[in-house]
């Protein structure tokens, strides 16, 4: 019997889908894209942590990253292995400060010894080539300074360290999981071989130096951070981080996306419901004879409820099942173009149980959708379903056609339309949403492209950072700076490790210049005095400071209280850094030297020419960085791609349900058309009611929709500007003047369409229509 | 000398209102032609009521449709009102049904979304009738299908015979000449329909032509004509 009842189901389903094929396309086409872009969302977000759990596994890295002067470096490394609590450690690091020439750019680079084999405990894959030989003149560069400077393994470099130059090739990139990828970490990462290295005057002259430690029992990570810690001999500054904080780092920037990917989904989800629900109630109308039929024949209501849902729930199972394989394929993309920023390998977190768990609530919230298209039905007999078919009463509205106001087209199409508030409000509805969802995509892509483009989003008014080797001293650095025509302003930065609140991070001190650097705050006032200081966005987010605490700064061996004045946006090491005078840092260190200088030219400048005429200056010892090289917004190329595929997507999906709905308008109308051809009406004035009735659609969409999608983009750009910081809406005017009557099309060729068909059609053939 | 004309002499003094010559309609599909109607001519003069009968399939109101202007005829000639309509194109044919006939369905037909008020004024203000003078109208017509009390109702809120007292009162809007009634009753009970013949028969008293489609011999005998059709063929033409 329930056999027999399922092969009924099925074939009444099959019957239905095969008659309006179209309808089962859009439904879908719709689940599979809200299925792809939520599941999407959510694999990725898990997908990263993933992936660097994995990437730790597989290189067996260490769970601490411990930083210090190359000086004390070696007894602290073997006072760290000598430590119950750590198991195991990395290779020790020795670190240069220098600069990397390769393919007509140069950057600042970290240069570091290559292992002479990859070590048993290790954060390093390279990638593109083998290993090289220690005596091989063979530089590796890590990815993303590979990707800034434009070349890759075999490409010819110089290195400069220091104490020496080197020429030599590139053998490979390197993926490093103890660096975010350049421009996140800066200086750029350069791993040389043992040869190379002494050439460039080896341990001697490093400057600092690192190392990682693998800690036995895991719940002991902070203990043991804190005993290592106490290891350093006093004065000595020391840094030690989780390993995971460049995962943690880019957190936020992961949330947006998986933000943006869930909203959209939830966008196509409503657009899949809002196309359910009308697609429903037009069946009820459209095949009513039908339903009488088997309602007469013996089918309960709630069979013929089952049926219905089966009609729209298979498609929609079939586009979550699509989707799910979409979704899967989406995130390991994101989370590649991610964890890359991390010098991780993507390993994608499937989550079974989150793609099972969005099918589910999109499937049931079909179902849901047809439950509720089909309340009140069945109130109906079924003898009076066969007789005349199932009819929702007009509404009262249908009354404000009365003689004496306006023409026969508006009062005629207003009156089709108020007939039907229910089709027509849900026509609107899908209308608006599609709407917002192509300004919503407009705005936001312009935004994103605005945002972190232009210099001035991060604060830099400059347009070079200017590093110069050890051998040059500061004063004459900036006498060759001074003396540069062209050059209209420069400014020291000094940038040193310091501690606040106990937390370590990057201080940078400068002479406060807005001609130079703006500093964008998200929240409190600009440094007023010595004793003060800002602190990035993501120092603030990590450790919890927040402006107006007094906090205890130390810098070297010297300690000083002040007072946190403000949070600002900085790109720079993902935000964990704070700025402060430069005279602060003066007082405590009156020998401190400026790490770089910031440079800004004289309008109309020849930039080539003015940085030829000071690397003469100075004999070759500038490296001179375009402030462009450094703002590369992390994962912009992801949210630009994203937004690209879902903001086509969603407005192809929109417009097919745009389509569909006012196609379903249109040939509902096809029997009132039909009546009045029989009574005499013409073509031309059923065309002018038909248009008036596509206008009074389309008109209250578009007034709504406008300011409703700037409104709506404008809120969530600034509830991504609380993560991501300082994001200015974008309101790309003439991109939304072809955008949204491009998006219009679709609706008005649905309408256009049948209705054309019902014009054209002989009026016995137009009331035949009615079934 | 002078000839006399015979012709002339027995020449009716009026044109015949409704005139049929060889009309035949065929409709295709499925691979076959099915001639619905068959080579029927007819004539019917100003005024009268007649009854087009016959078993169903037997073309009546196929040619009921045609005679209306709502399907045009594969050959033939059609003549309403001194109106050929065989030879109008599509928007001439939608002036005629407009203002020459007034259709009367057995559905009703009326717009479900419309008051009945707004129903009944439709061909009026598709003809542009000043919304004074139409208003007038209405209500007058309203009042004479006895529905006047209605006019604010929408079409599911009436009866049957209601609903058809409103369709008649909308064929009769533009004051058309001609009423041309499919099955008027086959959807009412006998009261409802005795009601609605009987109001058919009122216009027809006024001067209005009838034709009005029936397989119901009862019915048939309401009019004073009957033309009776079989296989798409008019069989016989009698008086009643």
């Amino acid at each position: 019997m329930r056999r027999r009842r399922a092969r009924a189901y099925l074939t009444f389903g099959v019957a239905s889908i095969r008659q309006r094929w179209w309808e089962a396309a859009v439904q879908v086409g719709v689940a599979l894209l809200a299925m792809a872009v939520v599941g999407a969302g959510l694999v990725t977000a898990s997908s990263v942590p993933a992936s660097y759990a994995a990437t730790k596994l597989r290189l067996n890295g260490p769970d601490l990253w411990v930083g210090t002067q190359s000086a004390a470096a070696p007894a602290l490394y073997a006072e760290v292995a000598r430590l119950s609590q750590v198991s195991a450690t990395t290779p020790m690091y020795m670190v240069q400060s220098g600069v990397v020439r390769a393919g007509g750019k140069e950057l600042p680079a970290a240069i570091s010894p290559l292992p002479e084999t990859p070590p048993l405990v290790g954060s390093l894959t390279v990638a593109g080539g083998a290993w090289p030989a220690p005596d091989a003149n063979v530089a590796l560069l890590e990815r993303g300074a590979a990707q800034t400077m434009g070349v890759g393994p075999g490409s010819d470099a110089t290195v400069v360290g220091g104490a020496g130059s080197v020429g030599l090739r590139i053998s490979a990139e390197v993926r490093d999981i103890s660096h975010a990828s350049y421009p996140l970490s800066t200086p750029a990462v350069v791993y040389v071989t043992r040869s190379v290295w002494q050439a460039l005057g080896g341990d001697a002259a490093a400057t600092t130096a690192r190392f990682g430690a693998r800690i036995r029992d895991l719940s002991q990570l902070r203990a043991t951070a804190l005993a290592i810690r106490d290891l350093a001999p006093a004065g000595v500054p020391i840094a030690i981080n989780d390993g995971a904080l460049v995962v943690e780092g880019l957190q936020p920037l992961v949330l947006a996306l998986e933000g943006f990917l869930v909203l959209f989904g939830l966008f196509g989800l409503v657009a899949c419901l809002f196309f359910i629900v009308g697609t429903t109630r037009a069946d009820l109308i459209r095949h009513a004879r039908t339903l009488g039929i088997l309602r007469a024949t013996g089918w309960s209501l709630r069979q013929v409820r089952w049926l219905l849902m089966l009609q729209r729930g298979a498609p929609v199972l079939a586009g979550v099942l699509l989707g799910a394989v979409a979704a899967v394929a989406l995130a390991g993309w994101m989370t590649d173009q991610v964890v890359q920023l991390m010098g991780l390998s993507a390993a994608l977190d499937t989550a079974p149980l989150v793609l099972a768990g969005t099918g589910a609530v999109i499937l049931l919230a079909a179902l849901a959708a047809v439950r509720l298209a089909t309340r009140g039905f069945g109130r109906t007999s079924p003898g009076a379903t066969l007789a005349a078919g199932y009819r929702q009463p007009p509404s009262r509205l249908a009354g404000s056609l009365e003689v004496g106001r306006g023409g026969i087209g508006p009062r005629l199409g207003s009156s089709l339309l108020l007939g039907r508030p229910g089709r027509t409000s849900t026509a609107v509805a899908v209308l608006l949403l599609g709407l917002v969802t192509v300004i919503f995509s407009v705005i936001t892509e312009a935004t994103l492209s605005s945002f972190g483009s232009e210099p001035s989003t991060w604060g830099y008014a400059y347009d070079w950072r200017v590093d110069y080797v050890k051998g040059l001293a500061p004063a004459d650095a900036q006498h060759a700076l001074d003396g540069t025509a062209g050059i209209a302003a420069s400014l020291p930065v000094y940038d040193v490790n310091a501690t606040i609140d106990g937390n370590r991070t990057d201080a940078r001190f400068v002479t406060p210049a807005q001609d130079l650097l703006r500093f964008h705050l998200l929240t409190g006032r600009t440094i007023a005095s010595d004793s003060e200081v800002l602190i990035g966005a993501g120092l603030a987010a990590s450790t919890g400071l927040a402006p107006g605490r007094s906090v205890l700064l130390q810098v070297g061996s010297a300690p000083t209280t002040v007072l946190i004045a403000g949070v600002y946006r900085e790109l720079d090491n993902l935000g964990q850094v704070l700025v402060g005078r430069d005279s602060l840092l003066l007082g405590l260190q009156p020998k401190a030297t400026p790490a770089y200088f910031v440079v800004r030219l004289q309008r109309g400048a020849d930039a080539a020419g003015v940085r030829s005429r000071l690397e003469q200056s100075v004999a070759g010892q500038f490296v001179v960085s375009p402030v462009r090289d450094l703002i590369a917004v992390p994962l912009g190329n992801v949210f630009q791609a994203v937004l690209l595929i879902l903001g086509f997507g969603l407005a192809v999906v929109a417009g097919m349900v745009m389509f569909a709905m006012t196609m379903i308008l249109a040939d509902e109308h096809t029997f009132v058309i039909g009546i009045l051809k029989a009574i005499g009406a013409r073509r031309r004035q059923l065309a002018a009611s038909l248009a008036w009735a596509a206008g009074l659609l389309i008109v209250p969409a578009v007034v709504l929709a406008v300011p409703a999608g700037i409104l709506l983009t404008a809120a969530l750009i600034a509830a991504l500007s609380q993560v991501v910081g300082g994001v200015d809406v974008v309101l790309p005017v003439a991109a939304l003047a072809i955008a949204i009557p491009i998006a219009l099309l679709a609706p008005i060729l649905g309408f256009a369409i049948p209705a054309r068909a019902a014009l054209a059609a002989s009026p016995l053939e137009a009331i035949g229509m009615e079934r | 000398m002078l000839k006399y004309d015979i012709d002339s002499e027995i020449e009716p003094l009026t044109a015949p209102m409704v005139a049929a010559h060889g009309l035949t309609k065929l409709f295709s599909g499925g691979g076959a032609d099915l001639r619905a109607v068959s080579d029927v001519s007819f004539e019917l003069e100003p005024g009268i009521f007649a009854a087009i009968t016959g078993p169903s399939g037997s073309g009546k109101s196929t040619l009921l449709h045609l005679l209306g202007g709502i399907e045009k005829p594969s050959s033939g000639e059609i003549d309403v009102a001194g109106t050929a309509v065989h030879a109008l194109g599509e928007s001439a044919l939608a002036k005629f049904r407009l203002m020459q006939v007034g259709f009367i369905f057995q559905a009703f037909h009326l717009i479900p979304n419309l008051t009945i008020f707004n129903n009944v004024a439709m061909p009026g203000l598709l003809a542009g009738v000043a919304s004074a003078a139409l208003r007038d109208r209405v209500l007058r017509l309203l009042e004479t299908v006895g529905i006047r009390d209605k006019a604010d109702r929408l079409p599911h809120e009436l009866s049957g015979g209601q609903q058809q007292r409103a369709a008649i009162a909308r064929a009769l809007v533009n004051d058309p000449q001609v009423i041309l009634a499919d099955e008027p009753t086959g959807n009412l009970d006998s009261a409802a329909g005795d009601a609605v013949l009987q109001l058919l028969g009122e216009l027809n008293d006024r001067g209005k032509t009838l034709l009005m489609v029936t397989h119901d011999a009862r019915i048939a005998g309401w009019a004073g004509k009957q033309l009776r059709m079989r296989d798409g063929r008019l069989v016989t033409t009698a008086e009643t």
